[in-house]
């Protein structure tokens, strides 16, 4: 944390650099935005990277990031646009330059080179991570990472140990120790998941493959989309002791009361579940109609207040 | 209810193709179309990639098999497993043992073989194509991906991977021996291959191109099966199906995808919302009513407060639903479908069908 500014509030750790990981339509993009919104109002300057939903070699994003407003950056990160610009560091020539990016070999090496995308794209977040000023104060403070989904996002992180695992000397080798390193000691990852089934069991998985191939932990799991109804003893009383005519108002309001109770008891039961997969309390989110980066780290802290 | 000509048409096809990304319920809305099928007696037959284990007891997959299994009547399910198919067809083309080994063990076949973009849905053709003959109607639940529209892309993918014409040129004659063997005549070849170096290595690129000449034998199959899984994409008989979810976020996907179709002159049948919010469909149930004057007695005043306020928040939640549906509908100019939440997970026949029963409702046969 950086000296002379301090946490006020009860919301997740924002701090470093944070790779957000899970299933697809567990609302992890919105989550990742949430979180770094949060760590802007906790005035940290932050940077925002978006990698997608795929690891596309092709087509649009940039490398470089864009400024949301005063303190908080945003970048659409693809590997091919930072493979461009690794190409424009080394060769310098414009043209050639240009003539090297656009010629077909160059997109198809770079599309069938298995590896070659995951640790440019690292390489790369990386360098953001490194960056200082003339004073030697990084340049971000906080780093959110979204990342691809599910198994794209272990494939991603796994990247750089297996291909040194595969071919332990070279300077692919001593490229992929760089990013472990950081990964293993700079990085924190974040699990994503909402309180269903399959989302839960798929979160679980995900830790455990992630530890056996790197030897990584998640530090945060966020249970995203959460309704946290709760009904009063008397409305609990009344569920189990009135009887309403069938098909009567009253009757409908019990189904319903019924229902509520039922899925509060489901979400406590995903809630403790992941908790013991993960070996984390998670931080709930609640359900949010429209949700918002505002409304969602908003919601980040309410509900560990 | 009648059954919506949408679906009527998609069921009466040779194909179904269910597109959607992971978690919408694609693989349970694929067997429900399977399953109304067989019941209007076509010989059917589910693909599917990963079942829940409870669906494939249910579906009778508990084996890891990649042969058509009977499920009950006209109704087969197959379980798709793109790796084991991609190594099958790496067995049956090898010229050798030996290159077939070279091939299996090779660590970028490795990686290929489970990430390429594209191979999945390429191997899930193949493997179907196989039995394609044996039934009337497929249904094909496509594999898990970040975006409806990937499978679609599938073929050029792996086309555009295959033709290594490019690649081959590019890699054969200068790292045999893992040295290279000479220098390429243009600046731009030059400037590359010093870049690459330093930024790779040469031994990361001799083991590139030892797999592309292990591999060489392969490219010609693998085109086939990516020019013949264009062909039948394109077939009349083949229809496209989304599944979805009501959220905001799904809006744009269902507008994206009915583009992609069309685009690619593809026919789309449908669009269909699993686990909607049953208030949000007509006929699927009653909401209560929230006005003072309806009934409310047997209750102390501040519980009939907090019910009613609990059931204001659950109508809001419906509302929206049926907003996102309606929105996924104009927007995508598909007919949309929705399928009410279940109480339970669907893991059995007798919960399928009444997934079924709403994509398909048993009448009159028309």
């Amino acid at each position: 944390m950086t000296p002379g500014s301090s946490r006020k509030d009860e919301g997740p750790d924002t701090d470093g650099v944070l790779f957000v990981l899970g299933k697809g339509g567990v609302g992890k993009s919105v989550v990742s935005a949430g979180l770094a919104t949060l760590a802007v109002k906790r005035g940290r300057t932050t940077l925002l990277v978006r990698i997608g939903e795929s690891l596309e070699a092709y087509g649009g994003g940039s490398s470089s990031p864009t400024r949301a407003r005063p303190g908080f950056d945003e970048l659409d990160l693809r590997p091919r646009a930072a493979m461009d610009e690794y190409v424009q560091h080394v060769v310098r020539i414009r043209p050639l330059v240009e003539r090297i990016t656009r010629s077909e070999v160059y997109k198809k090496f770079f599309a069938a080179a298995p590896g070659l995308p995951e640790l440019v794209l690292l390489g790369r977040i990386r360098a953001y991570f490194d960056e200082t000023d003339r004073l030697g104060k990084a340049r971000y403070e906080t780093i959110i990472v979204d990342c691809p989904s599910s198994g794209h996002g272990l494939l991603m992180i796994e990247t750089p140990f297996a291909a040194f695992r595969a071919v332990p000397v070279g300077p692919f080798a001593r490229l992929a120790a760089q990013i472990i390193e950081w990964l293993t000691h700079s990085v924190r990852i974040a699990i994503v998941a909402i309180p269903e089934e399959m989302a839960v069991v798929e979160a679980i998985e995900f830790k455990e493959d992630l530890e056996a191939r790197t030897g990584l932990r998640p530090a945060l799991a966020i249970l995203n989309r959460m309704r946290l109804e709760s009904l009063s003893r008397e409305a609990r009383l009344a569920l189990r002791e009135v009887e309403a005519p069938k098909g009567s108002n009253d009757h409908l309001l019990l189904d319903c009361a019924r229902e509520s109770l039922r899925r509060a008891r489901l979400e406590t039961f995903h809630r403790r579940r992941l908790a013991r997969g993960l070996g984390l309390e998670p931080v709930l989110v609640r359900e949010l109609p429209n949700p918002r980066p505002l409304t969602v780290a908003e919601a980040l802290v309410a509900e560990t207040a | 209810m009648k059954p919506h000509p949408a679906i009527s048409n998609a069921l009466a096809g040779k194909l179904i193709v269910v597109c959607g990304p992971g978690g919408v319920g694609k693989t349970t809305t694929s067997a429900a179309l399977a399953l109304a099928a067989a019941g209007r007696g076509r010989k059917t037959l589910v693909c599917t990639i990963d079942p829940s284990k409870r669906l494939r007891t249910s579906l009778g997959l508990a084996r890891l098999t990649g042969a058509p299994q009977k499920v009950k009547g006209k109704l087969y399910a197959m379980r798709l497993d793109p790796k084991q198919t991609f190594d099958d067809l790496v067995r049956r083309h090898a010229s050798s043992a030996e290159a077939r080994d070279r091939v299996l063990q090779n660590r970028f076949y490795q990686q290929i073989s489970r990430h390429l973009a594209g191979t999945h849905e390429v191997m899930a053709m193949e493997a179907l194509m196989g039995v394609a003959s044996d039934f009337d109607l497929i249904v094909l639940d496509t594999p898990p991906a970040s975006s409806a529209i990937a499978f679609l892309d599938a073929p050029k993918r792996v086309l555009d991977f295959v033709d290594g014409r490019v690649l081959r040129y590019f890699l054969k004659p200068y790292f045999v021996a893992g040295r290279l063997a000479f220098e390429p005549k243009t600046i731009v070849g030059r400037t590359f291959l010093r870049i690459l170096d330093s930024a790779v290595g040469l031994a990361f690129l001799r083991e590139l191109s030892e797999f592309f000449l292990a591999f060489e034998g392969l490219f010609d199959s693998f085109r086939k099966t990516a020019v013949a899984m264009e062909a039948l994409l394109r077939d009349q008989g083949t229809t496209f199906i989304l599944v979805t979810t009501p959220s905001s976020s799904r809006v744009s996907e269902g507008a994206l995808f009915a583009q992609a179709l069309r685009a690619r002159s593809l026919r789309a049948s449908a669009v269909i919302a699993n686990r909607v919010h049953p208030w949000a469909i007509p006929g699927a149930a009653t909401p209560p009513s929230l006005e003072d004057t309806k009934g409310g007695s047997l209750f102390a005043k501040g519980v009939l407060a907090e019910l009613r306020d609990l059931a204001a928040r659950e109508q809001t939640r419906a509302d929206a639903e049926g907003r996102y549906l309606r929105q996924i509908a104009t927007k995508s100019g598909l007919t949309a479908m929705a399928i009410p939440e279940l109480e339970t997970d669907v893991h059995d026949l007798r919960s399928l069908g009444q997934v079924a029963a709403w994509l398909y409702p048993p009448g009159p046969a028309s």
